[in-house]
């Protein structure tokens, strides 16, 4: 017996438009994560080497980006922001991506009131919003990298926990699942053999949609003062020192501004378009 | 002569929906079925949707639990065991559901697919040898064994219900429970199926209960079967003769609506013979009374039971005497 | 003899492709439908029935062209702009979905719905309209029509949503109904009865239906006519009392074949072997060659002709055409 696909072509019009926002978020993703790997090794300057002969040079007199009040070499201080603002988001969105996901599997497993707690522990958590909690952290913890990454992560628990436990409720009532369940497996296995592959790529969109919002935050904790203590740079920190100088040299706070918008767009262009390549939802004929 | 390989008694399953603020229903999907099934016999249950044929379905391989009643398979009652066991036992019964496109596991190719059950159920020796039983397993079916190494999308229709059943019979159980198998199935690949089925039950004496709202797909595959409407069973007996001479008339209303070839809309008119719904459920009666062209006053008020009518076959209808063909 | 109502000409429906041929759903489709004329459409999943449906109502999803031509009363329809076929849509050509729950609008009232259609195309008041609605309910046989107009579509059952579904279709009195696959989703004992109002309407308004469906049972029980499609060509065509006792296409005898039945012994039933190929991988040739009992070495390197035998009657089938050369 003859075993033919019977997948349909896909529409070349949408694919491509699909593929285009693929595109621009891999594109934009990729120069950023390289300049940060790029940081760890090599920066035009020391970071946080002060030249105060040179301080607040306009760009490309001194640099590429120009210097700031202490003569520091903006693009150095860009580019360890880099590295900074995407490892406390990768590490908060890893922690807390985890996390979620298996209460929210766990969640839609066990159906009826371990659900519903598991649910309205969310809703708590939800309430709290991640500037808050990183206060609160702070005032046990002190500030610091950590402090940031286990308040952004606290934050992105309930998130992942609603996605997943959504989804994952999708899931269990196909067929394919009775099949598991009748083949004598047990809650556990089906949800990390069954339910977990099928909602892969809903939980991959999730993800750098929540990376995108990751930074964002780790950029205002920072702002407030809440992040990575000084003297190591971040964007946030760059953007609160500068509103002082913003009049003499509103470079100071275009560089880092720029960096925060470019890495929020392309991450949100990666979610949506992988959300599109992932589930792509043609037409079927039948 | 061997005792059946299923006992279903009094089985009763209550469904709740919730709605506002905490008032919730209760609807009967199953209502005091019970029933045997032979050994290496095909069992076939028709009825319209909503007649309760998929919950029994459901209950016979406990993938569901009973509000009450007992299914005993091959002398033992499925749900008192413990879970332990209960999982163990799964081995001996297995069900092919109707959606051939929901049934398979997209993200996991053929082979694993097929050989779920062996993980569970294989002892550790015997697990290497899981590629070796998919590969004959999947001939057993008429797919080649290269199959294995493909994901379902990549077959149709008809293939896949091949495959779901594959995955059904690699435990060697003695019962499978089908249900609607060849409903989303296209003519020209159902028959192949059909001829499947009874090619296994005659190589390797399965026990299949075959649930389906055709009544001719049953006619053909079916040695025994029985009729449900509102989740009770109504006529049960050897399948020729139920629907040659049906003795309940909701059996007689099924066969009569059934189109096949010769059939002429407009000869005989399906709203002449139907009275009129009452609004409002009837409590405590036949439930076929609204639509039933024979009932007395009697059915509006009392239940009939299941009784054997003295020619070989079981019908719960209080008017059983006069109905002739 | 006047000209038939429906009219449709070497139709054919494909995917858009950029730059070069389309990918072909659907090829050669000809047909003429008369007033009070019923035509079935029978194929299985694959064959394109469900397009042709859409095709004629010209409701294809977007990506897909059509090429021919469909003449309704000597107006060419395929050149008509979006604006002119929705006029005809509504007044003239109705439409009966397979599913009725998708195809009623859940947060509307079912009378409002039909009402609705009444309003647009005959330009009457709401209140004349919805009077309207309830005779149009009552005659598609729902009891307590003028309850029944004021409950949602999800507080009716599958045959009364599909009622709903032909009093929307029936409201503008349309001269050509297409229904496609109107009775598979309900329970044999509602089928026999929508299928009974049809033809009541074919009968009684001198409508002309066309039937789209997978059911020989169905087709047989009320069409006069039938053609058969598969993967995207029509095989048969003739009065379905001929196509059903005397089927010239194997592909149409297969399907008779494997129709469920009691068996007599041990006997299995005639299957046919394969599976419907899907239109992205034909086989060469004759499309059912790859399945076809009957094949000779010509049927799988050219496509065969439609034959025409006269009164209707054709088949696609070089075994056919030699047949009816030798004798005579």
């Amino acid at each position: 017996m003859s075993v033919r696909p019977t997948v349909l072509p896909g529409d070349k019009r949408t694919s491509v438009a699909r593929s285009s926002k693929l595109v621009a978020g891999l594109v934009i993703t990729g120069v950023l994560c390289a300049i940060a790997l790029v940081s760890l090794v090599w920066t035009p300057l020391p970071p946080t080497k002060i030249q105060i002969a040179y301080k607040l040079t306009a760009p490309l007199q001194q640099g590429l980006l120009g210097t700031d009040q202490l003569g520091r070499d903006v693009l150095s201080m860009v580019m360890v922001g880099a590295w900074n603002s995407l490892s406390t988001a990768v590490a908060a969105v890893a922690i807390g991506g985890s996390l979620g996901t298996v209460a929210g599997l766990f969640a839609a497993a066990a159906r009826g009131t371990p659900e519903a707690l598991a649910m309205r522990a969310c809703d708590i958590v939800f309430a709290l919003p991640p500037i808050l909690s990183a206060m609160m952290l702070g005032a046990f913890l002190g500030t610091g990298r950590w402090t940031a990454i286990i308040a952004i992560a606290v934050f992105m628990i309930p998130v992942f926990a609603r996605v997943v436990c959504g989804a994952a409720r999708q899931i269990w009532p196909r067929d394919y699942i009775q099949a598991a369940r009748g083949a004598g497996k047990g809650p556990m296995l089906i949800s990390i053999e069954h339910v977990l592959p099928n909602i892969s790529s809903q939980i991959i969109v999730q993800v750098t949609i929540q990376l995108g919002l990751a930074i964002l935050t780790e950029a205002s904790l920072s702002f407030l003062g809440l992040g990575m203590p000084p003297p190591s740079p971040t964007w946030g920190r760059m953007l609160a020192d500068s509103q002082t100088y913003l009049a003499q040299a509103p470079w100071l706070a275009v560089a880092p501004g720029l960096a925060i918008a470019l890495a929020v767009f392309g991450l949100n262009m990666l979610g949506d378009g992988l959300r599109d390549t992932l589930d792509p939802r043609t037409p079927l004929l039948r | 002569m061997p005792p059946p390989l299923v006992e279903i008694a009094n089985l009763t399953r209550d469904f709740r929906n919730h709605r506002f603020f905490g008032i919730s229903q209760t609807t009967r999907a199953l209502d005091d079925v019970t029933l045997q099934i032979d050994q290496g016999s095909i069992f076939g249950i028709v009825g319209e949707s909503g007649s309760g044929k998929s919950t029994l379905a459901r209950l016979m391989v406990a993938l569901d639990r009973p509000t009450s009643g007992k299914v005993v398979f091959d002398g033992e009652d499925i749900f008192s065991l413990p879970a332990a066991a209960l999982r163990h036992h799964r081995r001996n019964f297995q069900m092919v559901f109707q959606d051939p496109f929901g049934s398979l596991d997209p993200r996991q190719k053929v082979g694993r697919i097929i050989g779920e059950p062996l993980h569970v159920f294989a002892s550790q020796s015997a697990r290497g040898r899981v590629s070796e039983r998919v590969a004959a397993m999947l001939e057993n079916v008429g797919l080649p064994a290269t199959a294995a190494d493909l994901y379902p999308h990549q077959f149709s229709g008809g293939q896949r219900q091949r495959i779901a059943m594959a995955r059904a019979l690699i435990t060697e159980p003695k019962l499978v429970v089908a249900d609607e198998p060849v409903s989303a199935l296209d003519l020209s690949v159902q028959a192949q199926i059909l001829n499947l089925v009874l090619d296994l039950r005659d190589t390797q004496g399965v026990t299949f209960v075959f649930i389906s709202h055709n009544l001719a797909v049953i006619d053909c595959i079916a040695d025994k079967v029985g009729v449900m409407h509102s989740g009770r069973l109504v006529e049960v007996g050897p399948a020729h003769e139920v629907f040659d001479q049906p003795r309940h008339p909701y059996t007689h209303e099924l066969r009569a609506s059934a189109l096949s070839l010769d059939n002429e809309i407009g000869a005989n008119p399906v709203a002449a013979r139907r009275r009129q719904t009452p609004l409002g459920k009837l409590t405590g009666g036949c439930a076929y009374y609204a639509q039933c062209p024979i009932a007395v006053a009697r059915c509006s008020v009392e239940r009939p039971q299941l009784r054997p009518d003295g020619t070989g076959r079981l019908v719960a209808c209080h008017q059983v005497a006069s109905v002739t063909e | 003899m006047n000209a038939p109502l429906l009219e449709i000409d070497n139709l054919s429906i494909a995917i858009d492709r950029p730059g070069g041929a389309g990918l072909p759903l659907l090829t050669d489709i000809s047909l003429q439908l008369g007033r009070g004329e019923t035509l079935g459409i029978v194929g299985e999943s694959g064959s394109g029935k469900s397009l042709l449906a859409l095709g004629v109502i010209g409701l294809l999803p977007e990506g897909i062209g059509s090429s021919g031509s469909i003449r309704l009363d000597g107006t060419e329809l395929l050149p008509l702009a979006d604006d002119d076929l929705c006029k005809v849509r509504g007044r003239r050509i109705g439409m009966i979905f397979q599913e009725p729950m998708t195809a009623l609008n859940p947060v509307m009232k079912v009378g409002d719905q039909i009402a609705e259609g009444i309003v647009w195309h005959r330009g009457v008041g709401w209140c004349d309209a919805r009077r309207d609605a309830v005779r149009l309910l009552d005659q598609v046989r729902i009891p307590d029509a003028a309850i029944r107009a004021k409950s949602y579509p999800h507080e009716l059952s599958g045959g009364q949503r599909q009622r709903v579904g032909i009093a929307i279709a029936l409201a503008s009195k349309p001269d050509l109904l297409i229904a496609d696959e109107p009775t598979t989703a309900l329970d044999v004992s509602v089928q026999k009865e929508i299928l009974e109002i049809l033809d009541e309407h074919v009968r009684n308004d001198g409508m002309a239906l066309m039937l789209v469906s997978h059911d020989l049972g169905v087709i047989a029980a009320s069409c006069r006519r039938t053609m058969v499609l598969y993967a995207g060509a029509r095989m048969e065509e003739g009065l379905t009392e001929e196509v059903l006792s005397d089927p010239r296409s194997p592909y149409t005898r297969g399907l008779l074949a494997a129709l469920p039945q009691r068996r007599i012994g041990d006997r299995r039933l005639a299957a046919i072997p394969g599976n419907v190929p899907g239109f992205a991988a034909l086989p060469p040739g004759c499309r059912f060659s790859d399945r076809c009992p009957d094949r000779i070495e010509r049927c799988q390197t050219e496509l065969p002709a439609w034959r025409s035998f006269g009164n209707g009657r054709g088949v696609r089938c070089i075994r056919a055409e030699t047949a009816a050369s030798e004798a005579g």
